[in-house]
């Protein structure tokens, strides 16, 4: 099986302002930009000019919001006028501002990266924006599956930033003032990791010449060191049942461990271990999946999900169910079951073959390549890399993988019906 | 069989529509054939041994989408797995056809566990709408709407219903009915003469139908206004106009932009002024579903500050369609559209749906005949469509006065 991240090999440069920026030519009909900012809601201290930060919950977010403020006008609207459509998102390691469209493509990148270098934090403008957050966060609160992680988050979590959401909760972030964006931007916005990525029908040699002339108002810093959360490696509370005005049960399964090598490829291969494991015995072509269901102990299959973006992976896998306290005895067994009998070599190979199989339909989504590209690239690693390391996976590493959960490192929560 | 070729893509995508002309009664059977079709085969007879053929297939997935499209009712199978010439692996497209066959074609009687497990399944799904307020909003706004035509009936089917639904009858409607189904077949991807070949063996299966049009017959003679209340911090604000413009219609292009000029996207009236000016909503939307005849406008506020926000969305509308838009707001609306239209063709899902809704309308138009209607469409037109709008339904979704955030 070949992989294939892009047809064209893509240019590279580093501006003079640190801005690491590639060209990718791609017979798209649109453009695609993406600008990143190695800043996202899991930094949470951090050392720069021999001197300790403290970043408050939700700033990677708040910064986001508050870069499309211009001193005299809404940078959407001249994106708008130049007919191009913008957007922005942060996720755990990073923020990312892209935009889109057919025409004008270079003018808006110019203009994009002008916005992204043109802080206006006044302290009028950073209240009115909290409103808009707070409705954001309220929109994700009203649903039941935030409610349901964020428990599991509390269960699991001390105080590592995970626990605080990307967005921060509303009490975070009505204490984030005008003083702290701008330290935040100023020593995050100037690294010398940023990225731009462009892929799409453009003219590399144009485009190339315009950015290497941009005058820039930034001068490069170099990258603050990340310093580590302190996060035990226990879990909060191992079990708790919660009452809530729903009409069907949950049991979610908490795992939390402590890695030690946080390199990008032990990362990555950790993370895909833990959902090769856990789909493997709890998956829809798992026995326990069709034993449960059977048994009318489960409604529908697992939810999986894993966290892993420093030392502390937080997994957590979610079912609808009448019977939360049975099905979490059933789990502990099948997990705990010493001749791991719903183990076998060849379910193993099916599940790569599956997963390099979506590895590979994932990046037909133009716009989701490029994200993945740049967020692995970010990091240190290539979508080549993350592809060998599943290719390499093996059946061994799978069980030498469950040998080091043990059960002190789970957690579960039920939610029953408050009738 | 429709193929839709293209050199960009690494997934082949192939999609079964199955339609029928709409009928309420027969929701409920519809949404849990979907369910119990995909759940197993005569070759892989459980959910289990399916998903490991599955997984055997590079992580070949079937999604399905059960829905109603003006006059029909649809249910969607789209099977997406990677190239298989790409693989160097061309016999899976033996298995890959085999398991589609199985799944849909003279099916023997279905089995009792699979069955239960659907149905189960679906009583769910009904139970716990409430559980996921917007959708249930959404879905209460359209019961609203509509009223007792079709379109305003759950696409589950009621809990009545299947509560009471038996084996016998799912399996007679499979046999008597959806067996009759027009049968239409897409195919994406960079498909090879080879590959073409192998997956001609599927031809035989579609089937032509010819449907009676039903009226649409919802019209409230008032304006109907709605309210309910969850515990949620937020209130959802629904408005509901009519606006009945056929797809052949000179005009549809420009209730495409009065949808984009309303609430469609961030430089419209309704974001600017919610999100900008009063700082109230995060989320604020719009969409016109011309199969519906419906343009529906949305705005995700604080509980305590619903009533503001519905005064402010109703007094900006109104004036809205009195006033019409700048020539600036026309042109960055029709930039919009444009970028809409392009990004969803860099799109290998949204191939088939076009495809596929171009055929039941039937009616298609070139990329660059639709980019010279938008760059037609002047003020004056905008307009006409606005003057068209009719209020008929507003629902608020809220948690009260006394929800505690």
């Amino acid at each position: 099986m070949k992989f294939n991240d892009f047809n064209s090999k893509p240019v590279k440069f580093k501006l003079r302002n640190g801005l690491n920026v590639e060209l990718i030519y791609a017979p798209t009909l649109q453009t695609y930009v993406e600008y990143d900012i190695p800043l996202g809601s899991i930094h949470e201290k951090y050392k720069y000019n021999g001197k300790t930060y403290t970043l408050k919950p939700g700033i990677a977010h708040f910064l986001e919001h508050m870069m499309y403020m211009m001193d005299d006008h809404d940078a959407f609207e001249t994106f708008h006028k130049l007919g191009v459509v913008a957007n922005a998102m942060t996720t755990y390691r990073q923020t990312t501002y892209g935009i889109i469209g057919h025409k004008n493509m270079l003018e808006a990148t110019l203009y994009l990266m002008n916005m992204i270098e043109t802080p206006v934090f006044t302290s009028k403008r950073v209240n009115a924006e909290k409103s808009i957050i707070g409705e954001e966060i309220a929109m994700y609160d009203d649903e039941i599956d935030t409610i349901i992680q964020k428990k599991m988050f509390d269960q699991l979590i001390y105080n590592h930033p995970i626990k605080h959401e990307i967005t921060g909760k509303k009490s975070d972030i009505v204490l984030i003032t005008a003083k702290d964006l701008e330290r935040s931007y100023n020593h995050f916005y100037k690294s010398n990791r940023r990225q731009l990525l462009i892929l799409g029908p453009i003219d590399i040699e144009k485009f190339k010449a315009a950015l290497l002339n941009y005058d820039s108002k930034i001068e490069m810093i170099e990258h603050p060191i990340i310093l580590k959360n302190n996060e035990p490696s226990k879990v909060v509370v191992g079990e708790k049942t919660y009452k809530l005005k729903m009409s069907i049960g949950v049991l979610n399964v908490g795992i939390k461990m402590s890695l030690e090598q946080i390199d990008e490829v032990t990362l990555f291969k950790t993370e895909i271990m833990m959902l090769f494991l856990t789909r493997l015995l709890f998956g829809s072509g798992s026995n326990f999946h069709e034993h449960m269901t059977d048994e009318n102990l489960m409604i529908d299959g697992f939810n999986f999900n894993v966290i892993l973006e420093d030392e502390t992976l937080i997994f957590m896998m979610d079912v609808e169910t009448n019977n939360s306290l049975d099905l979490k005895t059933y789990v502990e067994e099948r997990f705990f079951a010493t001749d791991n009998s719903d183990l076998n070599a060849s379910d193993f190979m099916d599940l790569k073959k599956a997963y390099k199989g979506h590895f590979m339909m994932a990046l037909d989504d133009i716009e989701n390549r490029l994200y993945l590209y740049g967020k692995y690239q970010l990091n240190g690693l290539s979508l080549e890399d993350a592809f060998i390391v599943l290719d390499q996976l093996t059946f061994d590493d799978i069980l030498n993988f469950k040998n080091k959960i043990t059960i002190e490192m789970f957690s579960y929560s039920h939610f029953m019906k408050n009738d | 069989m429709i193929f839709l070729k293209t050199k960009q893509y690494q997934a082949i995508h192939i999609s079964f529509y199955f339609i029928d002309k709409i009928e309420s009664d027969a929701f409920l059977y519809r949404f849990l054939l979907a369910r119990i079709l995909t759940s197993y085969t005569e070759s892989y007879m459980s959910k289990q041994a399916l998903t490991k053929k599955l997984n055997a297939l590079y992580g070949m997935f079937i999604t399905n989408h059960v829905f109603v499209l003006k006059d029909f009712h649809v249910m969607r199978f789209n099977f997406v797995f990677p190239n298989p010439e790409i693989l160097g692996d061309l016999e899976m497209m033996d298995d890959v056809i085999n398991i589609i066959k199985e799944m849909f074609f003279n099916r023997p009687y279905f089995k009792q566990s699979i069955f239960d497990e659907a149905k189960r399944y679906t009583m769910n799904e009904i139970e716990s709408k409430k559980d996921h307020k917007f959708a249930y909003a959404k879905e209460k706004l359209l019961s609203y709407i509509f009223l007792d035509h079709p379109y305003g009936k759950p696409i589950t089917g009621t809990l009545d219903e299947a509560e009471s639904v038996s084996l016998i009858e799912t399996y007679d409607y499979y046999q008597n009915y959806f067996s009759n189904n027009m049968v239409k077949i897409y195919v994406s991807g960079d498909i090879s003469t080879l590959l073409e070949e192998k997956l001609d063996t599927l031809k035989s299966f579609e089937k032509d139908s010819n449907y009676e049009p039903i009226l649409l017959d919802h019209m409230h003679q008032s304006i109907q206004n709605y309210e309910e209340f969850l515990p949620m911090g937020q209130a959802y604000i629904f408005f509901a106009y009519y606006l009945n413009i056929h797809r052949k219609s000179p005009k549809y292009i420009t209730s495409l932009l009065v949808n984009m000029l309303i609430a469609g996207y961030p430089e419209s009236i309704l974001y600017k002024l919610l999100r900008e000016t009063y700082f109230l909503a995060y989320d604020v939307d719009s969409k016109y579903e011309h199969e519906r005849s419906y343009l529906i406008l949305y705005a995700g506020v604080n509980t305590d500050n619903r009533k503001l926000a519905y005064n402010v969305i109703i007094e900006a509308v109104n004036n809205f369609i009195f006033d019409g838009p700048t020539c600036e707001q026309l042109d960055a609306a029709k930039d919009y559209l444009k970028n809409e239209i392009f990004s969803a063709l860099d799109f290998q899902d949204s191939m088939i749906p076009r495809a596929f809704t171009s055929d039941i309308n039937g009616f298609s138009e070139s990329i660059d005949v639709i980019m010279k209607k938008i760059d037609d469409v002047v003020i004056s037109d905008v307009l006409e469509v606005l003057s068209m709008l009719k209020l008929t339904t507003t629902y608020i979704l809220s948690g009260g006065d006394v929800y505690e955030v």
